[in-house]
């Protein structure tokens, strides 16, 4: 079995943030040396990190059901206040190695692709080094041992989001979308750090380190609203209704940052917190009390995650632009994820564990598998965009499977996998699940209706998921060849820095599904995390999966029924109302944004001509009095030595005389 | 701890040392001759020598006489350098006035103007060589204020 | 007198004196060699061999003896040779002048360095008054040879004049509390009341005359702490000389002038012991005066050094509001802002010395401008220091800030004294006035477009000293738990009391003690 010694991992285990961190402060300080060289450190960063990820996965997986309660690793401390003292510690477990390993992969293959996507651009140091520091964030987050230390990495990446979506500032559009994911971010962090402190409160031995959190006795009311509020923060990030309005903007943003932060890792930062929470709560509630306000939390995350997945499933429908398609699929598959986070039962202590645990691993599957081939199809995307001057329009670009073989396969084998079809990953994940979401329906209690209705949206939206993907793909690939005229006469296929990126990522996307799927690999390893109820072997639900694979086939015959019929430019009620997401966006406007723009514009009247009048004139006064003081300092010595006789004369009076 | 021997002269003694401080910083304050500003800088620590003196002998013990000799040797070393400063700038300026040396202030200041200035010295000739004995040539006397 | 505790007591103190032996040898044998780089290397080898001393010395129990050899002391023993090594970085380039050649630079380095560390372990006025000296008379020789035209030589000589004056306060003073105490021994301090008989006071009434002492002394220290009404000199002899200098004596002397003020009060006994209830509103004045003025005038400044020098002042200030609280947490927040403080102004001086080129020289705030374009290490030195000085999260200026009010608040609950909470206010207030004038030079280093040629530096030798700067400014803020327990000592300071040797080496007190036995 391959295990590494402790102190191995103890000089490693920092590095898989660092090295990434350390490239983009190089690049940060160094870019307008570097030039277009600045992609090396960067690259060569993240292949270290990489590596040193998969090396701690496979020591955990080494490490079998034996792993540590507690493998965490102490470097210092970070701040003590009052009584909480957080420290810098790292926490190797199952999740955290798994998450770490695919997270810098994917980044490896990404920042790849980049090299040749973002050539010319002259932003190209700063893109990278936003793209190092976005690693190195994203690593920190999955690997820290307590909240604040998660917020760190949670807040860096927020920032590496912000820049890169804006990075081409000068558009309007992106500044725009920049500011706006921010913000609705920024609504979730706020909730984030309000759970933080409710625990913070509520814990007796102070820490936020996971592991006292998970072995403290919360009161039912407490652990429901901290819940809550780590939930609202997780549906932040992770964009599920009602704050999912920023994810479609976001695709403002170079399209490999798309692939990189808003489909493959940033935005399952929310599902990654829930999964890393859920389990080991749900197994140390004991009273019928904490059940209950587990399984309150649970059903709310189960209603957010399916209204997203069925809402965005159906705006997918309506959009014409390839990139908008795949953002509202990544909604609606992040929606799935929260709907496997919501599958639970509040019948027994131990079913809870046994189910929340299985809810979580199935979540993380498809988290993982969703990673890869949702990756894949955004950077297929980004090599038809690279082909067709930037034009993604699909009622302007078609019948491109000629003219961009290879892109044409990579985006088939993610689409396929997507639409959930076997033996590509999407079906095995998609299909776990549904299977835990029938567990829950099956297994009874309160909660078992909502599930079961659960299920049944999930089906439906699997339907609608291979009727959008099959119909993107078709509608791009097949039909008559439409070139767009911005692509200009040397439409060709991408350059290999570009097209091996997709080849690598294809395989994965192709047939992790079935390599840990079905053998229960992943599930296996996944719930061997200390906290976690260790999974138990059942037959592959062979019914289940049949339904589901029928949904999606129904679904792409549908697509293959349509054809070649593009979307007509006339406006029409319906298409119009899904293309527009609904009219969510105009509801927020006019009952947030609008109202709140004008008391802004209100205070920001009172503020400059009342307040900051006032504060002007306070502001003045040191530069009024350091003005007036200065003739003090004339340079002359004797000057300079009366002023001191005279001070200390004055101090002696004081002292002497008026006591 | 030994106890204060029986000593009238005290008061005398630093009501002296007091007057000799004083003296001393009013004249650091009052001449613009550096050479003589220092003097009196070392005036001051010749009060202080003379409390410590004092005092030893009133409390009949020796350390306030051992630290005058420190004192002592601190001065001497300071006069050294001094002397060596005082020279350098007065080849510099030719002139031992210290308020010519204002140049470092606070750049929205003016310099501060003699509004009674000494008359400048007459022009000297270069100093002929001396003789190999004998007196040197008859030197005016340096004008000052205060 | 036996031999044998004289070679004992030196033995302790070997550090300061070895570096005192080894700057007298470098004047001496400077005539000989002139390679500039022997010297340096000479110099560090020095101030390692004093800093390994000390580490492998340090916290043990039985060194005891003459000297004060715990908490404060060790802190200000250890700081003087750190920053000498900082300190010889800036010094090591080769200048134009003739002067420059020789060591005399680094041997009056080596010797304020021995000085600091004298005045903190200091038992004796005498020894103090010594220590101080052995800081002050380097700077003097530093001052004349850092810069060789007009600037420079009017720097030095202010310096001097007012450093003499300000000793001449300081020895006045301590010519009193022998005359009160009978004794030149710091512990004596306490012993003021029972043995003055010259004096006619009520019991329980502060004597004026111990008032006196007290401010006289305070007059003397407050010149190298450079506090408000004692600071006048501080712009003026900044801007006059080299930056490597100038970071010198923003450093060396204010880090002796801390040391003598601890030994002077007590260092850290509870509640000020030795001088009675005076102090804590003496210092708070002194501290709330120097703070303020210092960055009141900083508003206006144009020139870097004089800007600095202001900066120096109001950071003392913060440094003095710590040690008025009066508690022993006060005296360790001190130490770790002083520690703070010194790295991050040496810090600014080296990216100063390093740009400091003849052609084009960087004296005015506009000269930075667009620094982080040409020399981006430099910058972000620069910025380190400059948000450390401001007081910012992530470094030990914002870490030593805290520690600061936190013991402000903290002694005004404990000894339920609003005042306190004042001083507390008026941290805050300054920290606030103060960031407008670092922002201004941070601004220009980064937002701004070069405006003209850039400088050429000579060596890159003081950039490294400025990187090491800037590491240890991030490092105390990002995990200040690794530095705190090294000051931990330095709170304890006199909770063990040094033993009273009758026998004292060195010392005036036994040379006191030979003559007194000479006799029989």
């Amino acid at each position: 079995m391959f295990e590494l010694s402790t102190e191995t991992l103890w000089l490693l285990l920092p590095l898989i943030p660092g090295l990434p961190l350390m490239a983009a402060a190089l690049v940060a300080i160094f870019g307008h040396r570097l030039g277009e060289r600045s992609h090396l450190p960067v690259l060569l960063a993240v292949a270290g990190s990489a590596i040193f990820g998969f090396l701690a996965l496979m020591h955990v997986r080494g490490m079998g059901a034996h792993q540590a309660p507690n493998a965490v690793f102490n470097y210092a401390n970070w701040f003590e206040a009052g009584n909480l003292r957080v420290d810098w510690e790292l926490r190797l477990d199952s999740l955290s190695a798994m998450m770490a390993a695919m997270v810098s992969f994917i980044s490896l293959w990404i920042v790849l692709f980049s090299a040749g996507y973002m050539h010319g651009d002259p932003g190209y140091p700063r893109y990278f080094a936003a793209v190092g520091l976005f690693v190195g964030a994203m690593n920190t987050l999955v690997l820290a041992n307590n909240l604040p230390l998660l917020f760190l990495g949670w807040e860096g990446v927020g920032v590496c989001s912000y820049l890169l979506i804006g990075f081409w500032f000068a558009k309007p559009e992106a500044a725009k979308a920049a500011r706006k994911a921010f913000l609705v971010t920024r609504l979730g962090d706020v909730a984030l750090l309000a759970g933080m402190i409710l625990l913070y409160r509520a814990g007796d031995p102070v820490g936020l380190s996971y592991d006292t959190i998970f072995s403290h006795h919360y009161d039912a009311t407490t652990l429901y609203w901290a819940l809550v509020c780590l939930g609202i923060g997780a549906f932040g990030k992770s964009a599920q209704f009602p704050l999912h309005v920023w994810l479609p903007d976001a695709m403002e943003g170079p399209t490999p940052v798309s692939a990189l932060i808003h489909a493959a890792t940033m935005v399952t930062a929310g599902v990654y917190l829930l999964a890393r929470m859920l389990p080991p709560l749900a197994g140390h509630a004991v009273t019928a009390a904490q059940l209950e306000s587990i399984g309150a939390f649970q059903d709310l995350v189960l209603v957010s995650g399916g209204v997203t997945a069925l809402l965005a499933a159906l705006i997918a429908l309506g959009q014409t632009d390839l990139k908008r398609i795949l953002a509202y699929s990544t909604l609606s598959q992040l929606g799935y994820m929260f709907m496997a986070l919501g599958a639970g039962t509040t019948k027994g202590n131990v079913e809870c564990h046994s189910l929340a645990s299985a809810a979580a691993a199935a979540a993380v599957f498809h988290l993982f598998t969703h990673a890869f081939f949702k990756a894949l199809l955004f950077l297929s995307a980004g090599s038809v965009m690279h082909a067709m001057g930037n034009v993604l329009d699909l009622r302007r670009i078609g019948g491109l499977r000629k003219l961009l073989p290879i892109t044409h396969i990579c985006f088939l084998v993610g689409a396929l996998a997507l639409a959930g079809l076997p033996p590509f990953s999407g079906f095995f994940s998609k299909d776990g699940i549904l299977e835990v979401l029938e567990q829950g329906a099956h297994s009874g209690g309160s909660r078992g209706g909502l599930q079961h209705a659960m299920l049944w949206l999930g089906l439906i939206t699997a339907g609608l998921t291979g009727l959008y993907t099959m119909r993107a793909y078709l509608l791009t690939f097949w039909g008559k060849e439409r070139i767009p005229e911005e692509a200009g006469h040397h439409a060709h296929e991408s350059p290999a820095v570009m097209t091996i990126p997709l080849a690598v990522l294809a395989v994965p996307a192709a047939f992790i599904g079935l390599a840990l799927g079905p053998t229960h690999l992943f599930g296996h390893f996944i719930q061997a995390s200390p906290g976690w109820h260790a999974a138990e072997t059942h037959a592959f639900a062979w019914k289940l999966a049949a339904v589901g694979l029928g949904a999606a086939a129904a679904g792409i015959a549908v697509a293959l029924a349509l054809g070649d019929r593009r979307p007509s430019r006339k406006p029409n009620g319906l298409a119009e109302t899904a293309r527009s997401g609904f009219f969510i966006d105009d509801v927020y406007t006019a009952f947030f944004a609008k109202p709140l723009e004008q008391f802004g514009r209100l205070l920001n009247f009172l503020d400059r001509e009342l307040v900051d009048k006032l504060f002007e004139l306070f502001a003045r006064i040191p530069g009024w009095l350091g003005e007036s003081l200065r003739p003090l300092q004339n340079g002359l010595l004797q000057y300079y030595a009366l002023a001191m006789a005279l001070g200390l004369v004055v101090l002696i009076a004081m002292f002497t005389l008026a006591r | 701890m030994i106890p204060p021997s029986d000593y009238p002269g005290l008061s005398q003694h630093l009501l002296v040392g007091a007057v000799l401080f004083c003296l001393g910083l009013v004249g650091f304050l009052a001449r613009r001759n550096m050479i003589l500003a220092f003097l009196n800088a070392e005036l001051m620590v010749q009060g202080v020598a003379l409390n410590f003196v004092a005092f030893s002998r009133y409390r009949g013990n020796l350390e306030g006489q051992s630290f005058v000799l420190f004192l002592l040797t601190v001065a001497a070393c300071e006069a050294a350098i001094a002397m060596a400063l005082i020279l350098v700038l007065y080849k510099n300026r030719g002139t031992l006035d210290v308020s010519v040396w204002q140049e470092l202030r606070e750049d929205s200041l003016d310099a501060v103007e003699d509004t009674d200035p000494l008359p400048l010295p007459a022009a000297q000739a270069p100093m002929p060589p001396l003789p190999t004995a004998g007196l040197g040539p008859q030197q005016p006397e340096e004008l000052s204020r205060v | 007198m036996d031999s044998a505790r004289i070679l004992d007591s030196c033995y302790l103190a070997l550090p300061e004196l070895g570096m005192l032996a080894a700057g007298c040898l470098f004047f001496l044998l400077g005539t000989m060699i002139e390679n500039r780089r022997f010297w340096a290397v000479a110099t560090v080898i020095v101030l390692g061999l004093a800093l390994v001393f000390q580490i492998a010395e340090a916290n043990d129990p039985e060194t005891s003896g003459n000297w004060l050899l715990h908490g404060a002391a060790t802190f200000f023993r250890f700081l003087g040779p750190v920053l000498g090594l900082i300190g010889t970085a800036l010094l090591a380039p080769t200048g134009s002048g003739q002067a420059r050649r020789g060591p005399e630079d680094f041997a009056c380095l080596l010797v304020a360095c021995a000085g600091v560390g004298l005045t903190g372990m200091a038992p004796d006025l005498v020894v103090l008054f010594l220590g101080l000296e052995l800081v002050s008379i380097p700077v003097y020789l530093l001052l004349f040879l850092g810069k060789h035209d007009r600037q420079g030589q009017e720097a030095a000589i202010k310096y001097f004049l007012l450093s003499v004056l300000s000793s001449a306060l300081f020895l006045f003073g301590a010519s009193y509390v022998y005359g009160m105490t009978g004794s030149t021994r710091l512990e004596g301090l306490g012993g003021i009341h029972e043995n003055l008989r010259w004096s006619e006071t009520a019991p329980g009434e502060i004597p004026a005359a111990r008032t006196l002492a007290l401010l006289f002394l305070l007059a003397g220290v407050g010149f190298k702490i450079t506090a408000a009404p004692f600071h006048f000199y501080a712009p003026d002899v900044y801007q006059g000389t080299s930056p490597a200098v100038a970071g010198l004596i923003s450093t060396l002397p204010k880090a002796a002038g801390l040391a003598a003020l601890l030994r002077l009060i007590g260092a850290g006994e509870s509640a000020l012991a030795p001088f009675g209830g005076v102090e804590w509103s003496l210092l708070w004045i002194l501290a709330v005066a120097t703070m303020t003025l210092g960055n009141l005038l900083a508003l206006w400044q144009n020139n870097l050094h004089r800007l600095l020098a202001y900066s120096g002042i109001a950071q003392g200030g913060y440094m003095l509001a710590a040690v008025s609280t009066g508690g022993q947490a006060g005296i360790g927040a001190m130490a770790f802002y002083l520690a703070a403080y010194s790295l991050m102004t040496l810090g600014v001086f080296a990216v100063l010395a390093y740009l400091n080129d003849p052609d084009c020289p960087v004296k005015r705030v506009d000269d930075l401008a667009g620094l982080f374009r040409t020399r981006p290490i430099a910058a972000l030195c620069l910025g380190v220091c400059f948000v450390g000085l401001i007081g910012l999260p992530l470094t030990s200026g914002f870490y030593g800030k805290l520690l600061i009010l936190k013991t402000s608040i903290a002694s005004s609950s404990s000894q339920g004294n609003s005042l306190f909470l004042v001083l507390a206010f008026f941290i805050v207030f300054n920290a606030a006035i103060s960031a407008w004038y670092y922002l201004g030079v941070l601004t220009r280093v980064f937002l701004r477009l070069p405006l003209g040629p850039q400088a050429k530096p000579i060596s890159p030798l003081p950039l490294c000293a400025a990187v090491a700067c800037s590491i240890a400014t991030l490092a105390g803020g990002i995990v200040p738990g690794l530095i705190e327990p090294y000051l931990r000592p330095v709170e304890k300071a006199t909770a063990q009391s040094v033993a009273v040797d009758a026998t004292v080496v060195v010392t005036a007190n036994g040379f006191a003690g030979a003559i007194e036995q000479a006799p029989e």
